[in-house]
């Protein structure tokens, strides 16, 4: 096993949840999770030496794999018209379910909102919810870190109404 | 909202998903998209050696044509060496770096879907109307001998055959076109958003 295939299994295992969440997010259908998934993994090991001479990971994972699924969704955007409910729940359930079953319900309900989203809204969120600081959204995205908050408190607020069922 | 990220970021992933390999999943990928480009390169790199080679032996098997032979040869010849090269271009405008900021990498995007628009519109015009003109070219070699309605019928009905070729084409490229298009403008949407 050489170095580089070292450093990519270590990365791959400890953001494999990241990783998940934001093909979950992206995919419309179960199939396009996994080619999504695919894609996703190619396109960090060809970044990887990129990766070395940057600091911040977080920013390089999430660059990557935003780019990499919004690159595959353009390509995809005839199957996202016809199949935007097809990826089935099951996908969604984690080994806790039963005992959380009023979380599940509203994780599944918070990917529907989110993937009704446009698509720099959707990345914006997504990067909120995964605990990104303002400044590292403004790397990830390119836009400003003020536009940043601007656009992520108007996302918030229709996220809040859209979701009110579950929040109160 | 707080309560939204801590459930988010602390829910699970199905343990079909936690069991794959991820390493064997890259593999496949890599190789499949190396597939791709070494059949690409390979077919591209055989019609760029099989036009030299035909023109070559053109040129030495028929050592006393008009000059209307040569020219026209080598217009076919370079027709052939220009669909070399697009198919290569076209493999080559699909690869992209994801490393980049959002921003940049959208921007990057739409350069390359607007260069594959006019790759797909306009040169395969390009090639078709070079291919014609190599063919009349050449006919002037050999037509003189040929009676006025026989000249008629060699042209009219090389001019035809491209036309039939051309409608059938346009179908094909208008429809390659309209899904460049879609992605084109939503790539567009997501760069024009950030003003709003």
């Amino acid at each position: 096993m050489n170095q580089k295939e070292v450093q990519f299994r270590e990365l791959i295992e400890e953001n494999q949840n990241r990783f998940y969440r934001i093909c979950r997010v992206y995919a419309y259908k179960a199939s396009d999770l996994d080619d999504l998934y695919q894609e996703v993994l190619i396109q960090i090991w060809q970044s990887l030496d990129k990766f070395r001479e940057e600091a911040a990971l977080n920013t390089f994972i999430y660059r990557i794999a935003i780019n990499t699924a919004l690159n595959f969704n353009k390509k995809q955007k005839k199957n996202k018209i016809q199949s935007l409910e097809t990826i089935p729940n099951t996908l969604l359930k984690t080994e806790n379910d039963s005992k959380e079953e009023i979380s599940d319900e509203m994780i599944i309900e918070l990917y529907q909102q989110i993937q009704n989203l446009k698509e720099e809204e959707k990345s914006l969120i997504l990067l909120h919810l995964e605990g990104l600081s303002y400044q590292e959204m403004a790397s990830v995205t390119g836009y400003s870190v003020n536009l940043v908050g601007v656009k992520l408190n108007r996302i918030k607020k229709r996220l809040a109404k859209k979701l009110k069922n579950y929040t109160k | 909202m707080e309560d939204l990220q801590k459930l988010w970021q602390g829910q699970g992933i199905p343990q079909s998903f936690r069991d794959q390999n991820s390493f064997e999943i890259l593999q496949k990928g890599l190789k499949e998209q190396q597939k791709k480009v070494r059949r690409t390169n390979w077919i591209a790199t055989l019609c760029f050696m099989a036009t030299l080679l035909v023109y070559a032996g053109i040129y030495y098997a028929f050592p006393n044509q008009s000059i209307f032979f040569y020219v026209g040869m080598l217009i076919i010849s370079l027709d052939m060496i220009i669909f070399s090269i697009l198919m290569w271009l076209g493999i080559a405008t699909q690869k992209f770096d994801a490393s980049q900021n959002q921003k940049d990498f959208a921007q990057k995007a739409i350069h390359k879907l607007k260069f594959q628009l006019f790759l797909n519109q306009a040169t395969i015009w390009v090639y078709g109307v070079m291919l014609m003109l190599g063919l009349s070219i050449y006919y002037l070699d050999f037509v003189s001998v040929f009676t006025y309605w026989q000249i008629v019928l060699i042209y009219g009905g090389t001019y035809a055959y491209f036309i039939l070729v051309s409608l059938f084409v346009k179908k094909h490229i208008k429809r390659k076109g309209n899904l460049v298009k879609v992605q084109l403008s939503s790539w567009e949407e997501l760069m024009s958003s950030e003003e709003k």
